[in-house]
């Protein structure tokens, strides 16, 4: 077949062979390559297209841009400034159905030189075009451009205040914008000239996305940077036993390290444990219920908003924030309540109490804020006050053990009110944890999914456990130098107020937590 | 103790919870997941719309991301990327073949008869043709039942110049394999040697075992390049329609189209097509073929724009190393430098002799005024039976520079009257050199 | 101590709770995994040659269980059909012969061939590509619009010439989806059932698309790509359909002179033809216009006897030339193979030492004893399956034999039998090495797991309940074989024997992402159908939870000894 062979093997003669000099343009001497890159944004959509014409058809187009054959920078812009508007016009984009007109910003053709010396083209476009996405959108692109020309053409997403769910086109371009091809074996040239995709508010949280760009402090930033590299073990080819460990271990410490940053009941569980008698085993209750709490709670969630791509997961959490936060409110006023009607001595069980473990369906915790933190760092001053009052109350109660009902009621009293601490303060899930069961699940790889989640909860528990243990040590050495009498009287003084402020303190982070839900969505 | 109770009733409705959770998910897991999007659409469109090529490679490579050790998988992998190269004109295919086909190799150096083939389908394809043929000739030592291999040679022989073998590897072909990839063969080696009717029905029986668009369009191509060849441009564009009707777009039926309208003077209709084939597919032959339009009508500047696109072109050929001294020949010879053209043909000759490297040889022989010498190239590049209208003009041309009239006259009417449209600029060259010796005999 | 005692007991309960509980949770987790087959379902077979409308995938033989004057051969194309495999479906190729082909002498060549030929009725348009358009509930059904017949005639010259047609009827269409056909059943009942078309003389045919009875996993033969044995257990067929063609014949049609009492072993072997280059005026160009492009008899030839290079061979080739075509290499191919090599490598299992004469017995001669056939030519030594089993040297009438490679049945075995030749309750799926004469590899039934068969055979055990101290440690390490032991499917007892077609797609198309669409079955399959006992499960871990913190509580409660405490 001569004119098959001629065809096809003057084709290939014009693609690099493998022996040839490097510069060369690697897909082919005669591709005309697109990308189109989307940034979305609550009020719009910016797309910056660019085009590389190797050069063959940079040698077609080059009497038209100049010629003389010797383009300069006035040839060049004023060829940009034609040619972006006719991109414009064969890219279309629809948000709902609605198509969305472009705005042309900045323009740029420069020349790239390619093989043997001769001039590719390189045209980069700017598009805006205003579109309403503070909603749940479904977003619908074609791009027409240059049909007819063979190349490489890819399409890359991500969102400003925009989440894309399922997106099925990377964040990042996997050529550099059309710099570095890739060359893969298993894999066919790229060629997305479509994009169709939902998108809500929130955080794109795609693999290759941006962090949450709210962390300030460094703590929490290297726990976005461990969050990243998770994902990527999650999402990574080579998923041998000895990643698949690696992965799991760095769940755990990310469990430990999310426990840390505020937001899971270190603060309010401390402070209960200081209005109360705190003991190891407490501690170690909060810690299980907390992990657990969390732990269920981020599968359920996982995989409610897997199974359901409208389900808007942001409502839920603010929700469940919500929740929380009552949940807290109602614990502190309790504890309130008990110190206020009795003076120092607990209450008799309460029917809200006694049903608190049973409270499991109820929803709670928050992530902190910057108020919260503050609220923690004054608790700890506070700790060490209230250790010494309290120890001695502990004591009164704590030894008679023969006396029958009487006694289950402060041990439930206490449990329960431990155990509603811990499930208000897990049941919001972590959106790390969150994102590595979705992830997860995304990749097929739902039950390693799991496992992660499960190591993240048990490096919550393991890091809210040391926290309980730690303060009730602190609080026992308090206590002993109390008895031993050697604390200043306005030490005393202010143990004894302890409960009283522990409780108040208790219910205005509570009514905090709600107000902050309700009223500011987040 | 009622607490005790309620923590025992507590538990035991978990545990039966749990059995109802561990029974739905057995339930759910015996079966298989019955999928959503293909089943909603209704029975007719399945996932059967993409072609089997690409559906193939796509399972291939799935494949070797699970099993990287099949090295079966590998060169039947760069086999297909060979194929989809040739269909697609996508040469990034070109490099995924080579390493995939190296690949099968390293995992399987011996007795790989698929690699070797794969290999030689490439060297093919990038012009080598003593290399395709040796690489045929390995594969088909180790499996000579092999009508993939045989086809590897047919192509190589047929570039050399070896017309017998060609003719006989197509014969091993058809008997292991006929379908459109040896029916295709046969037709062409039939159309060498002149038996038309034999290309034809080829063709067509091809055609009517065709089972992808891309089959069925290369048949198109074909049909209809062998009605032009013919003269006959009604069937040509009859052939070439059906063609774009299952390949919109494919820059092949695209010159066929041009070319066809070229021929009736419609000379918008044909602008606009060869401008669509230089853009998708700027091969030096789309380019000189559009230049020489432009010259026969008249637009000399436009001429000159491809013709310096073409100079583009052979840059990067030198830069890439390849050798298209075929191209250079030919071009050279007719709009350029004739001594260029000679040295280029030349060269082109010391590597084969098939009918092309005659031609090229003959004409620039003539255009460099050695008309003596150009005759037994001319001759030879005429005689296998089928020979090409501009092949005949070539002869004729030369047989007249000689002042040997008759046979020039006898040689120009059959040109004309085989294909009297078989280039815009030299068809009527051809026919005013005939009507200066009086006409056809 | 009575609080403690009771503490204790109710403690134990608590505790078989919550491990019972907890085992049941990781199911309900379980419930979170992708179902196994959606999560590797793609098409994973290599790139076949572009032809698989003619593509031979498996023949069977075997006696009728219903009727034992007859025997049933069945014979299958077009591998690996997707379901759901619109627009296109899998139509016979009206322009190629499918042939079954029997040889009952011995001498390799073909005393009886039938030929099935089909013609296509295509009523679309250029309006339509469906293959329906309305339900379709019988085989004439005005919406059914790509219909395809068939004749079937018989040559007992070898092929040279074909009589009359002994049979003409439609065939079963592929299953186009629940809105044109209903459920499986109801294809079974309206198109397969009335598509049982009679035969002159005695016999019945049916050509029907139908699910793939052949269950395997594939992966087992990754071996020869460097793999091992880890990955098994997965039916990589299970949800594909195939083109069948069953014919079921009395025996005496089949056997030397009619007589299948005394010529019961019959060599069964199914091919394809495709039609070579015609002139211009119709005539073939060279030869007698057709010609073979696919070839089998014994299943998995190809994969586990016949290496690549000799793939192309077998499928152009009669048996007739497999003693000589490629410079004998079939031959040495059986007698020293390269799988027990390659576990060798794997797992260091010597394996039999070559020239592997049993395996020549099985696929080439017919098992029989020395007396019959000596395959090693040394009249001192027995042959290694030293029995009369199913060669056609044991037929009164058989010529010299030729060593050739096809499917052997010795018809004359009715039921399952054991090997001391009495009846046994029930037919062992490892045929001839499970001790049930009546299975492969004398013939092939339906439920005869053959991968499992071969593997052993490869190693040299040839009977599971007997096996040799040399080959224990073989045995061991391969006796699962690929923990596929039977069919996704239901089998029949009744012609036709098959199962209704597969109806559920399996494969699920991601354009941009290709080799992203298996994590997509996976993930969709896995999680759609999970969220129940996702969330029961979750309610169950918070009950126990809560029961077990009481529990914590009453336990507590009972250390402290409180007299008052009741259980």
């Amino acid at each position: 077949m001569r004119r098959a062979l001629v065809v096809g093997g003057a084709a290939a003669a014009l693609v690099l062979l493998p022996a040839a000099s490097a510069g060369a343009h690697p897909l082919g001497n005669f591709t005309v390559n697109h990308s189109d890159a989307f940034l979305f944004t609550p009020d719009g959509v910016h797309l910056r297209a660019v085009v590389d014409r190797a050069e063959i058809p940079t040698a077609q187009e080059m009497p038209d841009i100049a010629p003389d054959g010797d383009p300069g920078p006035a040839d060049l812009a004023r060829r940009a400034a034609v040619e972006c508007p006719a991109l414009a016009r064969d890219v279309v984009l629809t948000v709902d159905g609605d198509p969305v007109s472009w705005t042309v910003g900045t323009t740029a053709l420069e020349i790239v030189p390619g093989t043997a010396g001769l001039p590719t083209l390189r045209l980069t476009c700017d598009l805006r075009g205003d579109a309403d996405l503070s909603g749940s959108s479904r977003i619908a692109f074609r791009d027409d451009h240059e049909l007819g020309r063979i190349g490489w053409r890819e399409i890359t997403a991500d969102g400003d205040g925009v989440r894309l769910l399922h997106s099925p086109v990377p964040v990042r371009s996997p050529s550099d914008e059309l710099r570095r091809y890739p060359v893969e074996l298993l894999k066919s040239p790229m060629d997305v000239r479509t994009l169709e995709v939902s998108t809500e508010p929130g955080q794109n949280t795609g693999p290759g996305a941006a962090p949450a760009r709210s962390s300030g402090d460094p703590f929490a930033a290297t726990l976005a940077v461990f969050d990243r590299r998770l994902g990527d073990l999650i999402g990574g080819n080579g998923l041998t036993p000895l990643v698949g460990l690696l992965a799991l271990g760095l769940a755990i410490l990310l469990g430990c390290g999310h426990a840390l940053l505020p937001g899971h009941g270190k603060t309010v569980m401390a402070a209960y444990l200081a209005g109360r008698r705190g003991r190891p085993r407490d501690a170690v209750l909060v810690g299980a219920t907390v992990t657990l709490t969390h732990t269920v709670g981020v599968l359920v969630l996982g995989l409610a908003i897997s199974l359901s791509s409208a389900f808007a997961g942001e409502q839920v959490l603010r929700w469940l924030g919500v929740t929380s936060g009552v949940l807290v409110a109602v614990i502190g006023g309790v504890m309130l309540r008990d110190v206020l009607r009795d003076g120092r001595r607990p209450a008799p069980l309460t029917p809200v109490e006694r049903s608190l473990p049973v409270l499991a369906g109820a929803v709670a915790g928050t992530p902190a804020t910057g108020a919260r933190a503050h609220v923690h760092h004054d608790h700890d001053h506070g700790h060490a006050h209230d250790h010494d009052h309290d120890h001695g109350h502990a004591h009164d109660h704590a030894h008679p053990h023969d006396h029958g009902d009487e006694h289950t009621h402060p041990h439930t009293h206490g449990r329960g009110g431990l155990v509603g601490m811990g499930i208000a303060g897990g049941l919001v899930p972590s959106p790390s944890a969150l994102l590595v069961l979705l992830a997860s699940v995304a990749l097929g790889r739902t039950v390693f999914g799991v496992l992660l989640v499960i190591a993240y909860g048990l490096g919550m528990a393991a890091t809210l456990t040391a926290v309980g243990l730690a303060l009730v040590r602190v609080r026992d050495r308090l206590d002993r130098r109390l008895r031993a009498g050697r604390t200043s009287s306005v030490l005393r003084a202010v143990a004894r107020t302890a409960p009283l402020i522990t409780a108040v303190l208790v219910l205005v982070v509570g009514l905090a937590l709600v107000a902050r839900g309700v009223v500011l969505g987040v | 103790m009622t607490s005790r109770r309620t923590a025992v009733n507590l538990m035991a409705g978990g545990v039966l919870l749990l059995l109802l959770a561990g029974v739905f998910a057995g339930w759910t897991t015996s079966g298989r997941p019955s999928v959503d999007a293909a089943g909603a659409a209704g029975d007719a469109a399945g996932p059967g719309t993409a072609d089997p090529l690409t559906a193939g490679i796509a399972v291939a490579q799935q494949r070797l991301a699970d099993v990287p050790g099949d090295w079966r998988t590998w060169a039947e992998l760069g086999a297909s990327y060979v194929e989809q190269a040739r269909i697609t004109g996508d040469p990034s295919y070109y490099a995924k073949a080579q390493g995939s086909l190296e690949r099968s190799l390293a995992v399987r150096p011996d007795d790989n008869d698929l690699a070797l083939t794969g290999l030689g389908a490439l060297a093919n394809a990038r012009h080598d043709f003593a290399g395709a043929q040796r690489l045929a000739t390995r594969a088909l030592a180790l499996n000579a039942y092999s009508a993939a291999a045989w086809g590897v040679m047919d192509d190589a022989r047929t570039q050399l110049g070896d017309y017998r073998g060609a003719s006989d590897a197509v014969r091993h072909m058809l008997a292991l394999k006929p379908g459109v990839a040896s029916f295709t063969r046969a037709s062409y080696d039939a159309e060498l040697h002149g038996n038309w009717s034999l290309a034809t029905s080829a063709l067509e029986q091809a055609l009517a075992v065709a089972g992808t668009s891309a089959e069925k369009a290369y048949c198109a191509t074909y049909l209809g390049g062998l009605a032009w060849s013919r003269g006959n441009l009604d069937e040509a564009e009859h052939r070439f329609d059906d063609g774009l009707a299952v390949a919109p777009g494919s820059p092949l039926l695209v010159l066929g189209q041009a070319r066809v309208a070229a021929a009736r003077g419609e000379v918008v209709q044909a602008t606009r097509a060869y401008d669509q084939v230089v853009g998708a597919l700027p091969l030096p032959e789309h380019l000189v073929e559009y230049g020489e339009f432009l010259l026969s009508i008249g637009r000399a500047d436009q001429a000159r724009e491809q013709f310096a696109v073409l100079g583009t072109v052979r840059k990067l050929f030198a830069a890439n190393g390849v050798s298209d001294d075929l191209g250079v020949a030919q071009f050279e010879a007719d709009h350029g430098d004739p001594a260029a053209a000679l040295t280029a043909a030349e060269a082109e000759f010391a590597r084969r002799h098939n009918i092309d490297a005659q031609d090229a040889l003959g004409w620039a022989l003539h255009k460099a005024g050695r008309d003596a010498e150009a005759l037994p190239h001319a001759a030879a590049a005429t005689s296998l039976g089928g020979a090409s209208a501009r092949f005949l003009y070539h002869r004729g041309a030369i047989e007249a520079a000689l002042g040997r009239d008759d046979e020039a006259r006898a040689t120009l009417a059959e040109a004309l009257h085989r294909n009297p449209y078989f280039s815009p600029l030299f068809a009527s060259e051809a026919r005013r050199l005939l009507t200066s010796l009086g006409g056809p005999p | 101590m009575s609080g403690s005692a009771s503490g204790r007991s109710a403690r134990r309960r608590a505790t078989a709770c919550i491990a019972v509980g907890g085992v049941c949770g990781a199911y309900a987790v379980i419930g979170l995994v992708p179902t196994l087959a959606g999560a590797s379902s793609h098409r994973e077979a290599p790139l076949l040659l572009n032809d698989p409308a003619v593509d031979n995938t498996d023949v069977y033989a075997f006696s009728s269980p219903d009727n034992p004057d007859d025997v049933t051969l069945i014979a299958n194309w077009f591998p690996l059909e997707e379901p759901n495999g619109g627009p296109n479906f899998y139509p016979w190729a009206d322009d190629a012969e499918y042939l079954i082909n029997i040889d009952n002498n011995g001498d390799a060549v073909a005393d009886v061939i039938y030929r099935w030929r089909f013609t296509t009725d295509d009523r679309r348009d250029n309006t339509t590509f469906l293959y329906n358009n309305g339900p379709v509930t019988s085989l004439d059904d005005e919406n059914l619009l790509f219909r395809q017949s068939y004749t079937l005639d018989e040559s007992t010259d070898g092929g040279a010439s074909y009589g009359a047609p002994i049979a003409s009827g439609m065939a079963a269409p592929s299953y186009v989806g629940p809105a044109g056909m209903g459920s499986a059943q109801d294809y079974v009942t309206n198109l397969r059932d009335p598509a049982i078309t009679d035969v002159a003389d005695g016999g019945r045919t049916l050509v029907t698309q139908t699910e793939d009875p052949f269950f395997l996993d594939l992966r087992v033969f990754d071996l020869v790509y460097g793999a091992d044995l880890s990955e098994r257990g997965q039916d990589t067929l299970s949800g594909y359909n195939v083109n069948s063609i069953v014919f079921q014949v009395p025996k005496s049609d089949l056997a030397i002179d009619g007589d299948a009492a005394a010529n019961p072993v019959i060599g069964v072997w199914s091919t394809t033809t495709r039609p070579t280059l015609r002139n211009a005026d119709g005539t073939p160009a060279d030869g007698s216009g057709y010609t073979q492009v696919s070839r089998l008899g014994n299943p998995l030839i190809n994969e586990v006897i016949v290496p690549a290079g000799l793939k192309d061979a077998f499928n152009a080739i009669p048996p007739a030339a497999d003693a000589t075509a490629a410079g004998g290499k079939v031959v040495d191919r059986v007698l020293d193979p390269e799988v027990p090599r390659v576990i060798q490598g794997i797992y260091g299992i010597k394996p039999p030492a070559p020239p592997r004469y049993d395996l020549f017995e099985v696929f080439l001669t017919g098992i029989a004893s020395s007396a019959k056939v000596d395959v090693d030519g040394d009249p001192s030594t027995p042959n290694p399956i030293d029995v009369d089993l199913n060669s056609q040297a044991l037929n009164a009438g058989a010529a010299k034999l030729q060593p050739s490679e096809m499917l052997r049945l010795n018809m004359s075995i009715t039921g399952p039998t054991g090997l001391d030749g009495k009846p046994l309750k029930s037919a062992s799926r490892l045929g001839v090495l499970g001790g049930d004469i009546q299975g492969f590899p004398n013939g092939r039934r339906l439920a005869d797991d053959v991968v499992d068969i071969e593997l052993l055979a490869l190693e040299g055990i040839y009977d599971v309940s007997n096996v040799p101290a040399d080959r224990q440690a073989a045995f061991d390490a391969l006796k699962d074989g690929d923990r596929v032991p039977r069919n996704d499917a239901q089998f029949s007892d009744t012609f036709p024997y098959l199962a209704a077609p597969e109806t559920d797609a399996v494969n699920v198309p991601d354009r941009q992402h290709p080799s992203g669409a298996a994590a997509a079955a996976a993930g969709g399959g896995g999680i759609g159908g999970t969220w129940l006992p996702a969330v029961t499960g979750s309610v169950a871990f918070l009950l126990i939870a809560a029961g077990g913190i009481s529990l914590l509580r009453g336990r507590s409660t009972a250390a402290k000894g409180t007299a008052g405490a009741k259980s």
